[in-house]
C-alpha cells in the first residue's frame, strides 16, 4: 500500500511534467521562482535550526556553530 | 574521374586543417565580474527558559551580525568570500566565562568561508568546493565542503549534490587576552571541581541532495533530503541540571546523532504578479525528535523593480526522550537536559520582506543589483518571543577583458 502510494506520486510528478519551450520560460526564469534563499531567509532558518531542536533540510547550514546561549 | 576523387579528396584533407577565419582587427571581449553582498542581521529574543540556568531563567539575548560576501566570475571560474561576525549580548554569556566578570556579557562568534565553482559548459555540469571556519571564544569550527549541480540539456531539471564536514573543538580560552589558545571545558562555575566529558571534539557529516524541475510553464518543484552525522561531544558543557532530589550536574547527551530531514517546495507564478512559495519540512532523530513545518511566502511584484514578501511558517517538534524541565529529571537517568530547544514545542514565524532590484549602472563599471529588507517575528510555544532583521545590500563591478 505505502509503496503503491509513493509510486503513484513519482508517477504524476513526472507525467505532469509538461515542455517548456525557451520563450515560455518568462514566469520560470523569473528571479522569484528561484528555488535558493536570499540572505534574509538564510537567516532565517539558521535562527530555525537553533532554536528548534531540528534543523530543516534545503537550507544553507548545517552546523559550525555553538548557537548555545 | 581521378581529377575529381582529388579534388574531392584534397577538400577533406583542407578540412581537418583548415581554422575559421578570425579577421585580424575582430576582438573578443569578455566581462569580468565581481558580486559583493552587504548583510547586516540582528537578533532579539527574550525567555524565561534558559538551559545554561537548568531550564530557567532568562534567556535574553541580542546578537549583532555584518558579514560581507564577494563574488569573482572569470569565465567559467567563480571565487566567493564570505566573512562576518556575530556579536552576542547575552546574561547567559556571563556565566560562560573562566574569568568570571558581571561587566562580561559580550561574546563574538567570526567566520570565515571560501567557495570555488567550475562550471562545465557543455556538460551543463558545476562543481564546487570549499572550506571555512568560525569561531567564539568557547568554540572553534572547521568546514568543508564538495559537491555538484548538474542540469539537462533543456535546462528544465537539475541534481545535486553537496558532502559537508565539520570539525569542531569546544574549548574555551581562544578570545580570551590571557591565553589565546583552547584551554579547558567551561563548566558552570559551582561545578568545576571535575572533568564532566572524556572528549571536547564534536564532528559533523551532512549529506545534502537536492532535484529541481520545471513541472509547466508557471510551476517549478524541488526535494531536497538531507542526512546528518554528529559524534563526540554532543551536550554543552555550561547547560546545568538540576534533579529532582536537588544536585546538580551538568547536561549529559548520547555521543552519537543521526538526523534525517526532507523538505518539499513549490514555487508557481500565480496570474502576472504573484508568485507562491510553499514549503513542507519533515524530519527525525534518534534523540526522539520528529518534526514537521509549513511555510509560505508570497512574493507581490509591485513594480518591475519593487516586491513585498508577506511569509508565515508554523513548526512543530516532538520533545527529546532525554528532555525534562528544571527540577524533573532522576539522577539514575543517562542522559539528561532541560534544553527547551529540545523540548515539545510549537513556533510560529511570521514576517515581511520588502526586495528592490533595479538593477541600475550607478558608472560605467558598477551596477545596483538591489537591496532587501526583512522582519519576522518568531514566538515559540514555551514563551520565548523574537524578533529577526535583516538588510541586505547587492552590488556588482563589471570589467572588460580583451581575448
Amino acid at each position: 500500500m505505502k509503496q503503491s502510494a509513493i509510486r503513484i506520486v513519482i508517477l504524476l510528478l513526472f507525467t505532469s511534467c509538461a515542455s517548456v519551450k525557451p520563450y515560455e520560460r518568462q514566469f520560470v526564469n523569473d528571479p522569484e521562482m528561484q528555488l535558493n534563499d536570499d540572505a534574509g531567509r538564510n537567516f532565517n532558518s539558521y535562527v530555525h535550526s537553533i532554536r528548534e531542536g531540528a534543523t530543516p533540510a534545503g537550507t544553507l547550514k548545517a552546523s559550525g556553530g555553538c548557537g548555545c546561549n | 574521374m581521378k581529377r575529381k576523387y582529388l579534388i574531392i579528396g584534397s577538400l577533406v584533407f583542407s578540412h581537418f586543417f583548415a581554422k575559421a577565419q578570425v579577421p585580424q582587427d575582430t576582438i573578443i571581449e569578455k566581462i569580468n565580474r565581481t558580486e559583493i553582498e552587504l548583510v547586516y542581521n540582528h537578533y532579539m529574543q527574550d525567555g524565561n527558559n534558559s538551559a545554561v540556568t537548568g531550564g530557567i531563567g532568562t534567556e535574553k539575548l541580542t546578537v549583532y551580525g555584518p558579514s560581507l560576501t564577494m563574488k569573482k566570475i572569470v569565465g567559467n571560474n567563480s571565487l566567493a568570500f564570505n566573512l562576518g561576525a556575530d556579536i552576542i549580548t547575552s546574561a547567559s554569556v556571563d556565566n560562560i566565562d573562566s574569568v568570571m566578570s558581571s561587566a562580561s556579557r559580550r561574546d563574538a562568534r567570526s567566520f570565515f568561508n571560501a567557495t570555488y565553482e567550475h562550471q562545465f559548459e557543455k556538460q551543463n555540469l558545476a562543481l564546487f568546493g570549499g572550506m571555512g571556519f568560525s569561531i567564539e571564544s568557547d568554540y572553534f569550527s572547521i568546514g568543508s565542503k564538495l559537491g555538484l549541480v548538474k542540469e539537462d540539456k533543456k535546462k528544465l531539471r537539475s541534481y545535486s549534490i553537496q558532502f559537508q564536514l565539520f570539525n569542531d573543538d569546544l574549548r574555551w580560552g581562544r578570545l580570551n587576552p590571557a591565553y589565546y589558545r583552547p584551554v579547558k571545558l567551561i563548566y558552570p562555575a559551582e561545578l568545576r571541581y571535575q572533568e564532566w566529558y572524556d572528549g571536547y571534539r564534536r564532528n559533523s557529516c551532512n549529506l545534502k541532495l537536492g532535484f529541481t524541475q520545471a513541472l509547466n510553464k508557471r510551476n517549478i518543484i524541488g526535494i531536497f533530503p538531507e542526512i546528518t552525522y554528529q559524534e563526540g561531544l554532543l551536550a554543552t558543557p555550561f547547560h546545568r541540571i538540576y534533579f529532582s532530589d536537588s544536585t546538580e550536574v551538568v547536561e549529559q547527551l548520547p555521543r552519537e546523532r543521526w538526523k534525517g530531514a526532507l523538505a518539499l517546495r513549490l514555487n508557481s507564478f500565480v496570474g502576472g504578479r504573484l508568485i507562491l512559495k510553499n514549503t513542507i519540512n519533515s524530519y527525525a532523530d534518534n534523540f526522539g525528535i520528529l518534526a514537521f513545518s509549513v511555510e509560505n511566502e508570497t512574493a507581490l511584484k509591485l513594480r518591475h523593480d519593487l516586491t513585498l514578501l508577506p511569509n508565515i511558517r508554523f513548526f512543530a517538534q516532538t520533545g527529546s526522550t532525554y528532555f525534562a524541565p528544571y527540577g524533573m529529571h532522576n539522577s539514575n537517568e543517562t542522559y539528561y537536559t532541560s534544553d527547551f530547544d529540545l523540548s515539545e514545542l510549537q513556533t510560529y514565524n511570521a514576517g515581511i520582506g520588502l526586495k528592490i532590484n533595479p538593477y541600475k549602472y550607478l558608472n560605467k563599471r558598477m551596477i545596483f543589483n538591489g537591496m532587501l529588507f526583512r522582519y519576522n517575528f518568531l514566538y515559540r510555544s514555551n514563551g520565548l518571543k523574537a524578533h529577526i532583521f535583516s538588510i541586505v545590500f547587492q552590488t556588482e563591478f563589471q570589467k572588460k577583458s580583451h581575448d
